[in-house]
């Protein structure tokens, strides 16, 4: 198990998962989230997929613990690993670690959020409240865009590892 | 050393780290093999020895074999629609290429091929499919089928349990390109620049403008 979760934590960091911040964001000294979105999902399909970026300008590592909201039944944290050509979904290691100075970014094709059971019509151009809460007790809450499916967030240019 | 560096020299160990697990776990793990190969099949004696015969059904309804859309080059995408990250994804990425090719993009023929048979029915499949450029047809294998069709065409799938009771597929990733005369030709990556792929299809469409 612990090799297993070893493995995982790799695969998150090589992926380009988090980043290391760059001056940009050096004055910041908290837990900062933006790009919040959910992929509104295809017709019929059960699930759909939110992407965040977590930005911990603190010294300090912190820890997701769970991503919460009113208006869905389920939130998960998973990574997508894509290995020998083979694409596997696996659930991320919880509490999910944030290096101090770094972000996390999620993406189709690595870490993401899995979203089931909106408990209303969800209509692309809308937004949706979630709370992201740490190993610490605090909270912080994301308004997240509901984007069309298989929308994808932009590329996201400002942490070291995309010299 | 400065800090990035030391932060740099760590990414890099992790990396090794990364691809050891990789390869140890890779050579460990048991491969399909291809125990049958399909006699006369499209594709059987083609130097890649990717291809075979198949019978599955669509989301239209109508039954698709080899036979159905030979003499088309083709794209083939493995996935399942209780796949909430890659698949809508790379399917809308698809319809997207689509979109770009315009009236090329007729010359083309694009599957999904579930690799969750026993959740994606036909109804299934046909709701899920108006998401997407109609072009893409959605294909569904029989549970046997999908095993015949896997070791014929390479193709990794397994069901892996995940939560209390449920499952996920792992699949193989990327979409297979199949040229007219049914060689494999490659892949499209999901990461690959726009570019890259749009030309990879011109190319197998024959329309290459650039040479």
């Amino acid at each position: 198990m612990l090799f297993l979760r070893l493995g995982l934590t790799a695969a998150i960091i090589a992926s380009g998962s988090i980043a290391r911040l760059d001056f940009a964001f050096a004055a910041e000294s908290e837990v900062v989230i933006e790009e919040a979105k959910i992929a509104m999902p295809p017709r019929g399909a059960p699930s759909m997929a939110g992407y965040l970026v977590i930005r911990n300008g603190s010294d300090e590592a912190v820890a997701v613990e769970a991503v919460e909201s009113e208006m869905f039944g389920s939130i998960s944290i998973h990574v997508t690993t894509i290995e020998n050509g083979v694409a596997s979904m696996r659930p991320a290691p919880i509490p999910f670690q944030i290096p101090g100075h770094s972000e996390l970014q999620m993406k189709p094709g690595g870490v993401h959020l899995m979203i089931a059971d909106p408990s209303a019509g969800l209509e692309a151009g809308g937004s949706v409240g979630l709370d992201v809460r740490f190993t610490d007790g605090s909270v912080v809450r994301a308004e997240a865009e509901l984007v069309p499916f298989g929308g994808r967030p932009a590329d996201h240019h400002h942490g070291a590892s995309h010299e | 050393m400065s800090a990035m560096g030391i932060f740099r020299a760590a990414v890099w160990g992790l990396i090794a780290g990364c691809v050891a697990i990789i390869v140890y776990f890779g050579a460990l793990q048991p491969r399909m093999t291809n125990e049958l190969p399909p006699a006369a099949a499209a594709g059987a004696d083609s130097t890649s020895g990717i291809g075979g015969p198949f019978t599955m059904t669509a989301h239209t309804g109508e039954t698709v074999t080899e036979a159905t859309y030979s003499g088309k080059p083709w794209l083939m995408f493995m996935g399942f629609t209780h796949c909430p990250d890659i698949c809508p994804t790379t399917l809308a990425e698809m319809t997207s290429w689509f979109e770009e090719l315009g009236s090329d993009a007729d010359l083309i023929q694009a599957f999904l091929v579930t690799v969750d048979p026993e959740r994606d029915t036909v109804d299934v499949l046909a709701q899920y499919m108006t998401s997407f450029d109609e072009r893409i047809l959605a294909l569904r294998p029989a549970p046997e089928e999908l095993e015949r069709f896997a070791k014929a065409f390479k193709i990794h799938y397994e069901k892996v349990p995940f939560g209390e009771d449920d499952y996920t597929m792992d699949h193989t990733a990327g979409v297979l390109m199949f040229d007219s005369e049914g060689e494999f030709s490659g892949t499209l990556d999901l990461h690959e620049p726009r570019d890259t792929t749009i030309s990879k299809l011109r190319r197998l469409i024959g329309k290459d403008r650039t040479t």
